[in-house]
């Protein structure tokens, strides 16, 4: 497959869907590191996988019984929000 | 009395029989805990801890049965809830985050008697090898100031080789257990996959997050794995297969034992100078019965890059739980958008933040097959080759790392050869099976070097039993 070169205009989308702001000194060193990283990572470019399955995770499906447990009172889950009032969290606003 | 260096087993005989109260063996280790603050293996101690030991020593005054680890006084890595108690992950963003509820194995662990004395220092979120990645200052190795703890569990690896406590909990996501017990010369045993409840532990990388033990011995980490074992409710990945009696098989004898090596590892280790190491031990379980067979895995090399893509994709998913509303500190003001952006950006660490990047990277639409489905279909291969080379043998043999523990700052500014370091311990993390490192030498430097044990799946009592041996036996 066509790679495209890791590019300061790769980073910021990347930084954008991560929702993470960066001086433009530190966009230029992650290009840089990233580069490295992705080079690294395309080593498993060199392993012919075609008719493996990925389904054998670690994960074992073993649900339980779908009945009402204990859980958290609302007051624990509010605990350590940085603002909560009647039950909700405060979050800025976001309809006009 | 002395009270230095004790096995959890005569800490309890010592509490059962009234000979040291646990508020005395308590404080000898908070002495410890000051005594290494420059170590800054310990990020807090809890203010409770003495009031809990009072409360132990009541139970034993007033007789009648005690439980299994009455009065053993342990510390948790920082990303092990325990309700009421800060658990920060090492992390800006959680500085003052308290636990709303205590993880199973905290649960477990109270409910057995022990003490919890405090939380030790890690890598931010338990991403890294080298301890550097706090946002409280690394933590330096036990046996040299200049040298790194290792990580990311390299507090409680300090913690336990300077007797600030007997055991401690951490975690092991791609080695962050087995690394720093490496480094600091102590055991640390990383359980299969699914073998003990994640529930109230911090995700990282959630198909490949394990709690384990690091203790002085191995006895030591099994009577502690015994306890926070089993099938949980609150952990749908755990599994019910029966928790064998660890300590019961631990039989003192190795001999007719199958032990694998790989070639394409063996290989590796003797460009280093560390091979008579690892061939005294090979010599050692050979003179004493055991068959040592050598094996390949071609794909070995390629298991390194597979780790990273699958932890770095899950660790961008899990770390986006963070938007400064729900839970954490906030900073910033105005649109959403603005809030999510300035919290994660200021209160997030370097490599956190590349982790997170690099995640989304390889789950973009356009790479995603590339990486992410190409990453797990190599898990799954590799998965089966040694999931096959364990039905044939008892046990496969690896180095924990590439070498001694290396100086504080020499790899902080090249990430690629941070990751390279953990290219022993990875591949456990990716199959799922249980591995022990267990200390067997000493470098050029002095320091500790590290050999790992690893078996098939739920096959825990197989590697306590050749540990138990080995460290016993070879000098």
């Amino acid at each position: 497959m066509e790679k495209e070169n890791i590019t300061i205009e790769t980073i910021e989308k990347l930084a954008d869907l991560s929702r993470l702001d960066f001086s433009m000194e530190e966009k230029e060193k992650l290009t840089i590191e990233v580069s490295g990283i992705i080079e690294m990572l395309d080593k498993c470019a060199e392993v012919e996988t075609s008719g493996v399955s990925s389904l054998s995770c670690n994960m074992v499906e073993d649900l339980r019984e779908d009945v009402v447990g204990k859980s958290l009172s609302q007051e624990d889950a509010f605990l350590n929000a940085p603002i909560s009032k009647n039950g909700y969290y405060g979050v800025p606003r976001v309809v006009e | 009395m002395d009270l230095g260096y004790l096995s959890v087993e005569k800490i309890v005989e010592l509490i059962r029989s009234r000979e040291v109260s646990c508020v005395e063996l308590t404080k000898h280790y908070l002495r410890n805990i000051d005594k290494y603050k420059d170590k800054n293996a310990v990020l807090e101690v809890f203010d409770d801890c003495l009031v809990r030991a009072n409360e132990i020593d009541k139970l034993v005054l007033a007789g009648g049965e005690l439980p299994s680890l009455v009065g053993v006084p342990i510390l948790i890595k920082d990303n092990i809830m325990y309700k009421g108690k800060i658990c920060s992950s090492a992390s800006k963003i959680l500085e003052n985050y308290r636990a709303e509820y205590s993880a199973t194995v905290i649960q477990k662990l109270l409910d057995a008697g022990v003490v919890i004395m405090g939380r030790t220092n890690m890598d931010e979120f338990a991403m890294g090898g080298s301890c550097e990645n706090s946002a409280f200052g690394p933590c330096k190795n036990a046996h040299d100031d200049s040298r790194v703890s290792g990580g990311s569990s390299g507090g409680s690896a300090v913690a336990v080789a300077l007797d600030m406590c007997a055991v401690a909990l951490g975690s092991d996501t791609g080695g962050s257990i087995r690394q720093p017990a490496s480094y600091n010369g102590v055991v640390g045993i990383k359980a299969t996959y699914g073998r003990v409840s994640r529930y109230g532990l911090m995700s990282y990388a959630s198909s490949l997050d394990t709690i384990g033990v690091l203790g002085r011995g191995v006895n030591d980490v099994a009577t502690v794995l015994q306890v926070i074992a089993g099938k949980d409710p609150h952990d749908h990945s755990t599994d019910s297969v029966d928790v064998d009696d660890y300590l019961s098989c631990i039989s003192g004898n190795i001999s007719g034992k199958k032990i694998a090596i790989i070639k394409e590892v063996q290989a590796l280790v003797e460009k280093t100078n560390y091979a008579h190491i690892y061939q005294k031990v090979i010599s050692f379980c050979q003179k004493h019965g055991a068959i040592v067979t050598e094996t390949s895995l071609p794909e070995y090399e390629k298991v390194l890059p597979t780790y990273y893509t699958i932890a770095m994709a899950e660790a961008s998913s899990n770390m986006s739980r963070f938007d400064g509303m729900r839970f954490g500190k906030t900073c910033g003001e105005g649109t959403l958008d603005n809030v999510y952006r300035t919290t994660r950006s200021k209160l997030l660490g370097k490599e956190v933040k590349r982790r997170i990047m690099l995640g989304n990277y390889v789950l973009s639409s356009k790479y995603y097959d590339e990486y992410y489905v190409r990453a797990r279909n190599i898990a799954s291969m590799v998965r089966e080759k040694v999931s096959r080379v364990l039905e044939e043998n008892d046990v496969i043999f690896m180095p924990t790392t590439y070498g001694e523990a290396f100086e504080l700052g020499s790899k902080t500014s090249d990430p690629v050869s941070m990751y390279i370091e953990d290219m022993f311990t990875v591949p456990i993390n990716i199959v799922g099976v249980p591995a022990i490192s267990i200390p067997v030498g000493r470098g050029s430097h002095g320091l500790p070097i590290g050999l790992q044990i690893l078996s098939k799946h739920f096959n825990e009592k197989e590697i306590f039993n050749m540990a138990d041996y080995i460290l016993k036996g070879v000098e």
